[in-house]
């Protein structure tokens, strides 16, 4: 019983041409490039921004007392047992990496009289989470201090999709803190 | 049930003539669809449902190592022909890893142009940063281009009293790595490469292994971040085109539904006639 037509042919060019377009995008996207890291201000511009005149680097040394003050607020051991920082005797200059989700972020602190005056993304690495960049988001922290259980003195909000990244600034600026107390 | 007479067929079929080459069209989209998203769809079932499971399948501890993969994450497996003696150790670099005699250093290295004994420290310098480790390989400092007097960094060596570092045509000098000054002098002993006794390259190439963790592997697979800044594009493509699927399915069924009652009807009517 035939109640329907027959299939007519379609030409073979117009049922190639989607799995052409789908294979042309599939070959960009193998072809392209997975990004790099984005250097937002070079650690030095960071420096001289912060002081008219760059003072000479000065070191603190992460003693075992302080590893563990700072492998508490880190989740790990800190990365060097050489802290460098800048300061003028009123404000000091802080730059730290901390891994946001797989790669390290570098950011800049300034702190004065133990709390946060600035905070700076320099350089960031992720794939993703790039927002914490933003002005919007980096005012939280200016004015924290660190609370008696090392942690800041203020809430800071999250943003979404960059969850960790906003965790790894806010031990970043806690460490900032410790440092500087010191 | 015995046919229906040809004429009526003919009736009814040349009734929906005009209609039919739509109907054609969308199941050949509907077919091309389907094919172009089939196997995207069950590797995005397969890596979704991994990923709901990681600590169960022990995801996160799992490490992958076959080179197919590991080479196309650019993780290269090759023990190289030299490195850089600091004593009696030797400093061993590759895929971005670092060994000092058996130790592992660390991952994510730059290419190393050389390592120093000062004092307590070693002393690894890269092209644009320097890194200062405890004797038990602990980092101390890692001194980036902000704190470095030149880049790209030659050469790393030691003279009396000082770390010297060689960048363009001038030469450095530092007692602590923080304060750099012009060096003249010409009594540095600079670091340099040396080619490795066979032993050594036998010791390092169970350690360059490279690998990555299996869950990277599923994660990157389920956002097509493996095909690199275009695959998570690629991945959107195919979320659309499931959901064109569904509707282009949708309005066959609802059509074709359409259609027999359609024909029902006739059928019913040319039956009283």
């Amino acid at each position: 019983m035939v109640l329907l037509s027959k299939r007519a042919d379609t030409p073979a060019r117009g049922r190639c041409r989607p799995l052409a377009i789908a294979a042309a995008i599939c070959a960009a996207a193998i072809l392209s490039e997975a990004g790099a890291e984005d250097v937002y201000l070079a650690p030095e511009s960071f420096v001289a921004e912060v002081f008219s005149a760059v003072p000479k680097p000065s070191v603190l040394w992460v003693t075992p007392p302080l590893q563990a003050a700072a492998t508490e607020i880190l989740g790990h051991a800190p990365r060097h047992l050489r802290q460098r920082y800048w300061s003028d005797g009123t404000r000091s200059a802080w730059i730290l990496e901390e891994i946001g989700k797989e790669e390290p972020i570098t950011a800049g602190f300034v702190v004065r009289g133990g709390r946060i005056e600035q905070a700076r993304v320099l350089v960031y690495r992720e794939s993703r989470g790039a927002e914490i960049r933003y002005p919007g988001f980096l005012k939280q922290f200016a004015g924290a201090g660190l609370a008696s259980d090392r942690r800041l003195d203020r809430g800071i909000d999250g943003i979404s999709g960059a969850t960790l990244s906003v965790g790894a600034m806010d031990r970043m600026a806690r460490l900032a803190l410790f440092y500087a107390s010191q | 049930m015995s046919a229906l007479p040809e004429s009526v067929v003919e009736r009814l079929t040349s009734a929906r003539a005009p209609a039919a080459g739509r109907g054609r069209r969308m199941r050949d989209w509907h077919g091309v669809i389907g094919v172009l998203s089939a196997l995207s769809l069950f590797v995005l079932v397969g890596t979704g449902i991994a990923l709901n499971h990681t600590q169960e399948l022990g995801l996160g501890e799992t490490e992958v190592s076959l080179p197919a993969i590991t080479a196309w994450y650019g993780l290269r497996p090759s023990v190289p022909e030299s490195g850089f003696k600091s004593g009696d150790t030797w400093l061993v670099a590759s895929g971005g890893r670092w060994r000092l005699g058996a130790s592992l250093l660390g991952d994510r290295r730059p290419a190393p142009v050389g390592i120093v004994s000062f004092g307590a420290w070693r002393c690894i310098a890269a092209a644009d940063a320097l890194y200062i480790l405890q004797s038990d390989g602990r980092l101390v400092d890692r001194i980036g281009r902000d704190g470095l007097p030149a880049v790209p960094i030659q050469a790393i060596g030691v003279t009396a009293g000082a770390i010297a570092l060689r960048a363009g045509n001038a030469v450095y000098a530092s007692t602590d790595a923080l304060e750099w000054k012009r060096y003249s002098n010409t009594d540095v002993a600079w670091s340099k490469a040396e080619p490795l006794p066979p032993a050594v390259r036998a010791q390092s190439a169970a350690g360059f292994a490279p690998s990555l963790p299996a869950e990277r592997l599923v994660r990157d697979i389920h956002s097509g971040r493996i095909l690199g800044r275009l695959g998570p594009y690629v991945v959107d493509a195919v979320a659309c085109l499931l959901s064109v699927l569904s509707l282009t399915g949708a309005w066959m069924y609802l059509r074709s539904s359409k259609q027999r009652a359609q024909l029902a009807r006739r059928a019913s009517r040319i039956r009283n006639d």
